[in-house]
């Protein structure tokens, strides 16, 4: 069966290359049955891909261990939902996730070139098809799922860090933040070989990046959110070199998306978004290089292999090709217009970009410092959250305020009159927000009280915003508040959902910003009876409690917790002992006030005399950062959702004559 | 910032060339703070083999890889936990004496990164930096770093 | 071996399929054209109309919401109006005289 699943494979990879040359043969030799060909190809990918998933998973839930990365990953006791998600817990079956994901993206993708854009549609699929024949030359030489070993009686499991319930939402979901990048990407790239250079790619593109870039977002809070609840080392964010992998190319496909809006009402920035989503792309399969090359000492990684080189070659295709197009086509970009003033929307969204790449640069900086300082032959050296912090505040609080600046000032030029309207409330929130910080006792951190202070403006002014659009619809006369806003919503999708997400990212940074900078810590080691004080909260630790479950046995320390003079129960932060993977693990215990602010506790070590050694924290306003993410997944559901009307409005103008490649199938 | 209407749909190029200006001001000043920031702030600290900081990093702040070969105590000791790395190539060792959380993953033999300070051929390990990898295909286990 | 066999089916299926196309010879209906360049002139010109029919739209609301003052208003508004017209114009003129406003 092994023999099948690898063959399968390989056949898929000749299928890919075949899809790549028949794509370009069809684009330059202007033959319709190669493009069809090169079509084909794709179904035929999905169709053997689907087999080798089928036959990896069957190794899975029959315990075959003669497939070396199912007995390298799973054993029999494995909890079967386990099992399930074991199948991407190993190099190889990632790998295999992501080639899956990628084939069904692509023949989606191809449908969205049905209007206006049929020429492309060679191009397209040589794109993608080298994308996909790359991951499956990875599937079939460094990193197989399908190598065999003789059967050893039981496999070795599967890390009990990872059998847990986020190891079935984080990895897709930053998979298909990932993968979907690749789809704009291809996109553009394909409508550059075309030279179809008008905005159509930019229209069509535009729902594949917002999910993608939500899957990321999203991918990336789950991660957080495992790590401060499970693993429990007290943060949620650590500036590893594998997080800083999906946050640079989110923060880089957070700059294109605001740009192409741009690009879409002004014609402006051509050259830039093509860029932007090069470099979103490039990143992303840096991202995927760093979790899987080894090269930088990181929590996440795999083992080193040579799999890393496989990659560099890949990135060096990927900027040199998309460098080569646009400097081809450059003559073709021209903007339509210009930008006339540095108080327009178009000015602002320029600077936000400035600060994403800034952002994202600064990021690639500190991860990619240890590789040049070896490289210039000298120690090896790194930074750490400092660094990165600083540039988070840096970079984050100007952006934070052009979040909140952006709304209030209309295309083209601002009004000097109707700014100043504007800004009053606002303005007035902000240094309100401020003042209240400093009179509560805020002014330890410089920081928290900036960013407070801003983000009050921010909030201010988007709440602003839905204020005086449903008030204009009102005013026309015969809508009720609740239909006029439902209505200002529904026909404006894209600019408030954008409000809403926006939204969600205040809340998440009030959250971050509380929890960190007003953060309180304390540890001790205690003996029965004895009390430590954290802010306004005191544990007493009153014994150890045994206890066992399936797979492990517990030892937990029972300490009463009071907080704020008030006791709240009993708080059991705990070490298990798993006999079978001859690990343990470290249960934190987390009590969430009702303002939003975590009470934590770890147990470090149990003494002979069991005695505790325990840290605990209280983090104001940590349960924002959770909450944060309901918000900015309402807002992108709201961009993404489809739009009939809106639909037919920008498309109409590709069908008023039938362009290259319409009314084929 | 209203310029004064024209009569003619033609783009003022004034205001043009002055957002190139301020464009350029606003690459300068984030290129600038970056430059600025990474010359003066003491953000980076050496990556360190064992053989490498025997070799006269006494009393500087440093980051230590190696492979554990001795351990005894624990984060619930007063003294904390005290472990013997050894160079993944040579057989050099250094001590290290560490209070703070340990990772479920620590154990002789496992590979660990710690950041401390060398203090006469001993590091004195800042609380929860130490991290270990586990020696297999699948994702090592994260258990401390800087509390965030 | 029944895997060897299974394989070879699979190879054989998909040389057929992608090969299936490519049986016939080219026929006048496969050649895959490109847009022109007269094509890609109207369409940038009936981007640059959009564009400014949208602008207009948007002008409104933010003029309704309070984020233009009446006198950016009015001379915004005349400007769209003018780029309009003329990407109208020129689309007119590109397509033939007689055929009133390309919708």
């Amino acid at each position: 069966m092994a023999l099948v699943g690898q063959g399968a494979l390989i056949l898929a990879l000749l299928l890919a290359v075949w899809a790549v040359a028949a794509g370009v043969a069809a684009a330059t030799g202007r033959d319709a049955r190669l493009l069809r060909s090169a079509a084909l190809a794709l179904w035929g990918i999905l169709a053997l891909v689907a087999v080798a998933v089928a036959i990896f998973v069957h190794a899975i839930v029959t315990h075959d261990f003669s497939f070396s990365v199912v007995a390298a990953s799973t054993s029999r006791s494995l909890p079967w939902g386990y099992l399930i998600t074991s199948a991407w817990a190993s190099q190889a079956g990632s790998l295999l996730l992501w080639v899956s994901i990628l084939i069904v993206f692509s023949l989606l993708a191809l449908r969205a070139t049905r209007q206006g854009l049929a020429e492309i549609r060679p191009w397209l699929i040589a794109i993608l098809g080298a994308i996909l024949a790359f991951f499956l030359l990875l599937l079939v030489v460094p990193a197989s799922p399908f190598a065999t070993q003789v059967a050893p009686p039981d496999g070795n499991g599967l890390n009990p860090a990872l059998q847990n319930p986020y190891m079935a939402t984080h990895p897709p979901a930053l998979y298909l933040g990932y993968v979907g990048l690749a789809i704009p990407f291809a996109l553009a790239m394909a409508a550059m070989l075309a030279g179809r250079v008008d905005a159509r790619w930019v229209v069509a593109s535009r729902r594949w990046t917002l999910a993608a870039w939500g899957f990321l977002g999203v991918g990336m809070l789950l991660g957080s959110h495992w790590a401060y609840q499970e693993i429990g080392w007290g943060g949620f964010w650590a500036w590893d070199p594998v997080e800083n992998a999906a946050l640079m190319p989110w923060l880089v496909a957070t700059a294109f998306l605001h740009s192409v809006i741009v690009q879409e009402k002004k014609g402006m920035l051509k050259v830039w978004n093509i860029a932007l989503i090069a470099g979103a792309f490039a990143l992303s399969i840096f991202g995927t290089f760093l979790t899987r090359s080894g090269i930088l000492s990181s929590v996440h990684a795999f083992v080193a292999s040579d799999i890393g080189w496989y990659f560099i070659v890949a990135l060096a295709i990927i900027c040199g090709g998309s460098t080569a197009l646009i400097l081809w086509r450059l003559p073709m970009l021209r903007a339509d217009q210009r930008i006339e003033s540095v108080a327009s929307r178009e000015a602002t969204f320029l600077f936000n970009n400035l600060l994403l790449v800034g952002m994202a640069f600064a990021v690639l900086w500190g991860v990619v410092f240890p590789l040049l300082t070896e490289a210039v032959g000298s120690v090896r050296e790194t930074v750490s959250s400092p660094f990165y912090e600083f540039f988070a505040i840096a970079f984050g609080v100007p952006l934070l305020l052009l979040m909140g600046i952006g709304p209030l000032i209309a295309w083209r030029r601002a009004s000097l009159t109707q700014l100043k309207r504007s800004f009053l409330w606002p303005l007035v929130a902000g240094l309100a927000a401020g003042a209240g910080m400093l009179a509560l006792g805020l002014g330890s951190s410089w920081a928290g009280v900036a960013t407070g202070s801003v983000c009050a403006f921010t909030a201010a002014t988007i709440i602003s915003e839905f204020v005086r659009g449903t008030r204009a619809r009102h005013a026309l006369g015969d809508e009720s508040w609740p239909t006029a806003f439902a209505r200002l919503v529904g026909k404006n999708r894209r600019r408030y959902g954008g409000y809403v997400v926006h939204l969600g990212i205040i809340v998440f940074v009030i959250g971050a910003i509380g929890s960190s900078a007003y953060e309180t810590r304390a540890e001790g080691l205690l003996e029965r009876g004895q009390t430590l004080a954290v802010g306004d909260a005191t544990l007493t630790f009153r014994g150890i409690a045994e206890s066992e479950g399936p797979n492990y046995t517990q030892r937990a320390a029972v300490l009463d917790a009071t907080l704020g003079g008030d006791s709240i129960g009993t708080l059991e932060p705990a070490r298990r002992s798993y006999p079978r993977e001859q690990t343990t693990s470290n249960e934190v215990a987390i009590h969430t006030t009702l303002a939003g602010g975590d009470l934590m506790v770890i147990l470090d070590g149990i003494r002979g005399d069991g005695a505790v050694q325990v840290k605990a924290f209280y983090k104001p306003l940590v349960a924002l950062i959770w909450l944060s993410g309901f918000i900015f997944v309402l807002g992108v559901v709201l961009c993404v959702w489809p739009d009939a009307r809106e639909r037919r409005r920008i498309l109409r103008r590709y069908a008023e004559e039938p362009l290259a490649g319409e009314g084929r199938s | 910032m209203s310029e004064t209407p024209a009569a003619t749909p033609e783009e003022p190029k004034r205001g043009f060339r002055h957002i190139r200006l301020v464009v350029a001001l606003a690459v300068a000043s984030l290129l600038g703070t970056f430059a600025v920031y990474t010359a003066f702030a003491d953000t980076s600290i050496p990556v360190l083999g064992v053989a490498q900081a025997s070799t006269g990093y006494d009393g500087e702040d440093i980051r230590l890889e190696g492979r554990v070969t001795k351990a005894t105590g624990d984060a619930a000791d007063p003294q904390g936990l005290r472990f013997t790395v050894r160079d993944f190539k040579t057989n050099e060792t250094i001590v290290v004496v560490y209070k703070g959380s340990v990772p479920d993953a620590f154990r002789v033999g496992r590979e660990v990164v710690i950041d401390g300070r060398l203090e006469n051929g001993t590091l004195a390990g800042t609380p929860d930096t130490l991290v270990t990898k586990c020696p297999s295909k699948y994702e090592e286990q994260k258990t401390s770093a800087d509390p965030a | 071996m029944i895997a060897y066999l299974v394989l070879a089916a699979l190879a054989v299926a998909v040389v057929v399929l992608v090969a299936w196309p490519l049986v016939r010879p080219a026929a006048e209906r496969d050649r895959l054209d490109a847009t022109t360049e007269d094509q890609r002139r109207r369409l940038a010109l009936r981007e640059e109309r959009d564009l400014a029919l949208e602008a207009l739209k948007e002008l409104e609301l933010d003029h309704a919401t309070h984020h233009i003052s009446d006198e950016d208003y009015a001379d915004l508004v005349q400007r769209e109006r003018a780029r309009a017209a003329e990407a109208i114009r020129a689309l007119d003129e590109e397509l033939g005289t007689g055929r009133p406003g390309a919708r």
